[in-house]
């Protein structure tokens, strides 16, 4: 079952994590050819297949959010149907949305301290990879306001 | 106080919240009310995602999807089916059979109850078979997919504790084999007493010719296995040659894969990943909590001051397990409750990966029980009849589920002597 999306942003994001899906794939590749057919192995695989699964997630959590994807127990929420269920289901778009806000003002602060400091192998800034965080947050609160926006457009439609 | 923790969190649970948010805004309920910094939120999140053990989860769970888009399912159920259909209750030995094949494609239970239940439920409805029945053979043994290895729950038991993922793959072996004859035998017997039908025994070179379409799919379990016993690669390294292979399989030998299909399955999986790591990322923030307040000491040493017979000890956990298996999702229940049980299983010398086997079988087991048995849902969903119906039909399998859980619990060599052969 799929909610409403965002047309344009839809889109980057899904190429955005399949590309992700598709660097960590060839990164792991690279890494176990390297050891049995090359000289010399990257000591920089692990880190890069790692940085582009971080990113996948974080960019995939907001569009699992439109597809419904995250497992929540339905038995007592089923139970319920026209006011109240719209009532529930508000309120737990409204939930993750707050989560998410605060994950977001608090990934700034902390994007300053690791801004310190360089990845191992890659030299990249760690706040460069950290900013996932912020990205998940931004990205699951939008979904989660597109689809509180569906819930109150379906509640209000006269039957 | 760090009672807050838990109310919060059935409370969320129960009021249909995502298993992952309720642990997220639990958390930080809590840490409102204490003095603990909300920059921990994001911190933990990270934190809990940035392992490269966990990559092998994306990588696992691409390749089932991309075995499945090139047509796998049926030919695994008709290589079953050629080989056990002509005893009786057939069809229903094939479908347990196809679920130790197909568990060792995929790790997870579900996606087993989607495939082999959409071809299987009504296959054997046609043939007569009872839908309650049909629904409940189905539902069980998809339970196989994560104790067979590959198994998403085993690769998380490890990153929690450091264990070894080749080592708890190959403890996965033994019972799941156990647990298929068991199945097997029940739907034997209950299709004696029933009547069931049986097919005509196909001749040998069907036979063959259905070997040979299943064995890819049983080449890609064997090449997982054996390049993580060997040492050829690391449990990361062998899903992503799972999927490699997945994709050569599937286009160049059953040529049902197109290219065109790739992005599209890459980007289901990716989602789906996606929301499995916001709940192991928000887990990790619980799971820190429950640290800082040493929650898990205060369990323990009450487990403890309770008794420290390990014979007991391993049943109240168990019963423990059945009961949070039985609401809660396998993954979530073992991030949350996994580092918590070990310390007590290690007081009383039971061997950690057996303690893994102990729990994944529990919680998979909660699987097909009652109110929340995902594997229930979707093969109640498939065959439109009752949850009340499939329960009620599965009850013999579940009590065999149940006698091979407690061989695992109490004979440890059930899961240790396999990995004791290639290990140490």
């Amino acid at each position: 079952m799929k909610g409403p999306g965002l047309g344009f942003l839809d889109k980057i994001l899904e190429w955005a994590v399949t590309l992700s899906f598709m660097v960590m794939i060839i990164v792991v590749m690279i890494q176990i050819i390297a050891r049995y057919a090359l000289p010399w192995s990257p000591h920089w695989t692990e880190e890069l297949a790692r940085f582009c699964f971080i990113y996948m997630v974080s960019l995939g959590a907001g569009l699992a959010i439109k597809d419904r994807a995250y497992v929540n127990v339905t038995t007592f929420l089923n139970k319920f149907t026209g006011k109240t269920r719209f009532y529930l289901d508000s309120s737990i778009l409204i939930g993750i949305l707050v989560l998410m806000l605060f994950m977001l003002i608090y990934s700034i602060p902390l994007l300053k301290i690791v801004s310190l400091q360089n990845s191992a192998a890659l030299q990249i800034n760690m706040a460069l990879i950290y900013c996932s965080m912020t990205g998940m947050s931004l990205f699951v609160m939008l979904y989660s306001l597109v689809q509180l926006k569906a819930n109150f457009k379906k509640f209000n439609q006269p039957l | 106080m760090t009672i807050l923790l838990f109310v919060v969190f059935l409370l969320l649970l129960l009021l249909g919240f995502p298993i992952a948010f309720a642990l997220g805004l639990s958390s930080f309920v809590f840490i409102l009310f204490s003095d603990l910094p909300l920059i921990v939120i994001p911190q933990k999140m990270y934190a809990g995602i940035d392992v490269f053990v966990l990559l092998a989860i994306p990588g696992f769970i691409l390749a089932g999807n991309l075995m499945n888009a090139s047509g796998i399912t049926n030919r695994i159920i008709n290589f079953c089916n050629a080989i056990l259909g002509h005893i009786r209750g057939g069809l229903g030995l094939a479908n347990v059979g196809a679920s130790m094949l197909f568990g060792g494609i995929s790790g997870t239970a579900i996606a087993d109850t989607a495939s082999i239940g959409s071809v299987m439920i009504p296959a054997m409805k046609k043939e007569g078979y009872d839908t309650d029945f049909s629904c409940a053979v189905t539902a069980t043994s998809s339970t196989l997919g994560p104790i067979i290895p590959p198994s998403l729950p085993m690769i998380i038991a490890a990153t929690l504790t450091g264990l070894s993922v080749g080592k708890l793959f190959i403890a996965g072996i033994i019972p799941g084999l156990l647990l298929g004859v068991g199945l097997m035998l029940t739907t034997y017997v209950i299709s004696v007493k029933r009547k069931y039908p049986k097919s005509k025994r196909m001749p040998f070179w069907l036979m063959a010719k259905s070997f040979y379409q299943a064995f890819w799919a049983i080449m890609m379990t064997l090449i997982i296995l054996f390049g993580i016993i060997g040492g050829v690669f690391t449990p990361t390294e062998a899903s992503i040659v799972a999927v490699i292979y997945a994709m050569v399989i599937g286009l160049l030998v059953y040529r049902e894969l197109k290219l065109v299909m790739i992005p599209k399955i890459i980007l289901q999986s990716a989602k789906m990943t996606a929301s499995l790591m916001v709940l192991v990322g928000f887990a990790n923030l619980f799971a820190w909590i429950m640290t800082v307040e040493e929650i898990p000491q205060l369990i323990a040493e009450n487990l403890l001051d309770f008794t420290q017979n390990k014979f007991l000890l391993l049943f109240l956990i168990n019963l423990l397990l059945i009961f949070v298996g039985a609401f809660m999702e396998t993954i979530a229940a073992l991030l949350i409750l996994f580092p918590v049980l070990l310390g007590v299983a290690l007081h009383v010398g039971v061997d950690p990966v057996q303690f893994a086997m102990i729990m994944v079988m529990n919680l998979v087991i909660g699987l097909t029980t009652p109110p929340v048995g995902v594997c229930l849902f979707v093969a109640s969903s498939i065959g439109q009849i009752s949850l009340e119906r499939i329960s009620k039909a599965g009850l013999p399998f579940l009590l065999i589920s149940l006698l091979v859980l407690l061989l695992v619990t109490y004979i440890p060599e059930v899961s240790l002597w396999l990995p004791g052969l290639f290990y140490d």
